[in-house]
């Protein structure tokens, strides 16, 4: 385990390294130049200053030398500055991942009750009425544009009712814990709807196998109360392969979190990558990024760390 | 007993059956399935018939009039206008043949290079099935969404085309195509490449490679034709996702550019009409959520009906 482990993170470390070059060359391709874009917006600008900010940003220096440049500088802890909030990219990018964290881990608490609780309800009649409306339900959650989601209950909660904010971010300037908890209804509602659908088909066709295995047939023969039965014995058991999923579905998630950040206007990780793409900010967007590989890098990671601790066989491949 | 005997003993014997046969009487007892295959060749004409409509009622999809903004369904436009005055029924049929053009067509180059990659690995085993795998893994490892936008942003000039060629609509459809199909080969490369390894293993493939067979040739008679099942049902499957990532990339704005309508980008400003015209945020989503709801009931039907097993 301790050699998979290590062999796992050496991995890890090397595909991380892989991608850093891939985002960089990636986000080169964006129009423009860092100078000509800063440029647009400050006419004060004098050739000469434009002249020795583009040796100082390396513009027209060949892409391997500036990768390297980028690099060594990265491990020094410097990213450069922000060229859309006059920041060094640092700064913005702690309160912006603990927002997006808050947010998916709302989510995931709400989430895994759900999903264990629909999933459980299908498998017990498999083919029956209520698995039909779960299964639909399910379809349905994998098959929703999570933008047109946002609008719909922003238009019916928000417009209509009045019953609920249509900004993720309270006005406030410290806002307590009820407040964020009630601007935050509407975006994690929609991420919830987005994250159900897959766990609770995976809770579903793992709870039917689990049912037909000897040891409920058993359990059952010993007279164990039917609810003894599927909460003690086979949940339990359908639940050790969801550990899996879920750190699979943590990348997926953070991924998601950028339509409904952008819509509802909560300045979280998905929103800052999204502008920093939209108004060419190079070092923001690249850092953002990187830090969203990472994110689905260690989920990924822990996903399979978890599957071998669960079933040693696979070390042994 | 075999149709031989029963022909023998002077019993009628059933028709025969081919497999697409009973496949498609299995996928025909699957009643979600058959609704929702009714309801895709329905939208699916209503898109078609988008070009006729617009003769038939003498409307331009693109041509904005400022004096007939937000008007409500009538004769002339029977869904109304959009906020510059352009009829939307008309619009979302056009939207529609742009979203489900990008979901064939991506599907067919996402399948494409899975599948090369897929067999690649699979068949040749060893070191090279090593780096395709891991080279999977980095871009399993990619945030999608993230991705996608800056794919969006890529600015083509930079790789040599000119100003004129990479803003034309024919361009920015090609590079939608091109950059879901990149991010998202990886499932059925990954289903491709455990298929293979099966399929490789099988006797007849070793008889051919000891008779003197190249890999090429065992790759094209023994592997392909028996690997297609489990490629099918991944690329149904992935028909859904497709049309979902470009509805996304086009309401971010980082897909199909207006004028071109596409039922992404047709949502793009509705943010700013949740208030005046709640009904315009409506209709494109609901479409796009009907396609891709019934092409995933399609492609779970296709799955059961391939292989009845999976059934549970």
């Amino acid at each position: 385990m301790l050699r998979y482990t290590f062999f796992r993170l050496v991995q890890a470390a090397f595909v991380l390294l892989v991608m850093t070059f891939l985002l960089f060359m990636l986000i080169g391709m964006m129009p423009g130049d860092p100078v000509e874009n800063m440029l647009e917006g400050n006419p004060a600008l004098t050739p000469e200053l434009a002249r020795q900010m583009r040796e100082l940003y390396g513009v027209g220096v060949p892409l391997p030398v500036r990768y390297w440049h980028w690099l060594t500088a990265a491990f020094q802890g410097d990213f450069g500055f922000s060229s859309l909030y006059f920041r060094p990219v640092l700064e913005i990018l702690g309160p912006a991942l603990l927002q997006t964290l808050k947010l998916m881990i709302a989510t995931i608490v709400l989430s895994i009750p759900l999903s264990l609780l629909l999933g459980a309800i299908a498998a017990l009649r498999p083919g029956g009425w209520m698995d039909t409306v779960i299964s639909f339900f399910a379809f349905a959650s994998i098959s929703l544009p999570n933008f047109w989601l946002s609008l719909i209950l922003i238009i019916v909660f928000a417009v209509q009712l009045g019953w609920l904010p249509a900004s993720g971010t309270p006005l406030a300037e410290n806002p307590s814990l009820g407040l964020q908890i009630y601007h935050s209804i509407l975006p994690v509602t929609v991420l919830t709807m987005f994250f159900v659908g897959p766990l609770l088909r995976y809770v579903r066709a793992s709870m039917i196998e689990t049912m037909s295995s000897d040891y409920i047939r058993t359990a059952r023969a010993k007279g164990l109360s039917e609810t003894t039965v599927i909460v003690k014995h086979a949940l339990r058991n359908a639940l050790i392969p969801m550990v899996t999923v879920l750190a699979l579905g943590f990348g997926m998630l953070f991924s998601g979190a950028l339509v409904v950040e952008t819509i509802f206007g909560i300045l979280g990780m998905g929103k800052m990558i999204f502008d920093a793409i939209r108004y060419v900010d190079f070092n923001l967007a690249l850092i953002g990024l990187l830090l969203a590989t990472i994110v689905t890098l260690v989920s990924n990671l822990l996903a399979d760390l978890a599957y071998a601790w669960l079933d040693p066989r696979i070390t042994l491949k | 007993m075999s149709a031989i005997d029963t022909e023998l003993a002077g019993i009628p014997s059933a028709p025969r059956q081919t497999i697409w046969q009973l496949r498609r009487k299995r996928f025909l007892r699957n009643k979600p399935a058959v609704i929702a295959l009714a309801i895709l060749v329905v939208l699916a004409a209503l898109c078609v018939l988008a070009y006729p409509y617009s003769l038939l009622m003498g409307l331009d999809p693109n041509e904005t009039n400022l004096l007939m903004r937000f008007r409500p369904p009538s004769a002339e436009h029977w869904l109304g206008t959009d906020s510059l005055g352009r009829d939307v029924l008309l619009r979302l049929m056009y939207g529609g043949q742009v979203s489900i053009a990008v979901g064939v067509l991506g599907t067919l180059l996402t399948a494409l290079i899975g599948v090369l990659i897929g067999v690649w690995a699979g068949f040749l085993g060893g070191k090279v099935d090593a780096f395709l795998m891991r080279l999977t893994d980095v871009v399993i490892a990619l945030p999608m969404t993230p991705v996608l936008i800056v794919l969006g942003a890529v600015d083509l000039s930079k790789l040599g085309l000119s100003q004129a060629l990479a803003s034309s609509p024919g361009v920015v459809f090609l590079r939608i195509v091109i950059i879901i199909a990149l991010v998202d080969w990886t499932t059925i490369a990954r289903i491709t490449r455990a298929a293979t390894i099966e399929v490789r293993q099988r006797e007849y493939v070793k008889a051919a490679t000891v008779s003197g067979a190249r890999h090429l040739y065992n790759v094209l008679v023994h592997v392909l034709p028996n690997i297609t099942t489990p490629i099918t049902v991944a690329a149904t499957l992935s028909v859904g996702r497709i049309i979902l990532f470009e509805s996304t990339l086009s309401f971010l704005g980082f897909g199909i550019v207006p004028p071109t309508p596409s039922w992404g980008n047709m949502l793009t400003n509705a943010q700013e009409l949740v208030i005046s015209a709640p009904a315009l945020a409506v209709y494109p989503g609901l479409l796009i959520f009907l396609t891709v709801i019934s092409v995933n009931f399609v492609g779970d039907g296709i799955r059961i009906a391939f292989d009845p097993r999976s059934e549970k």
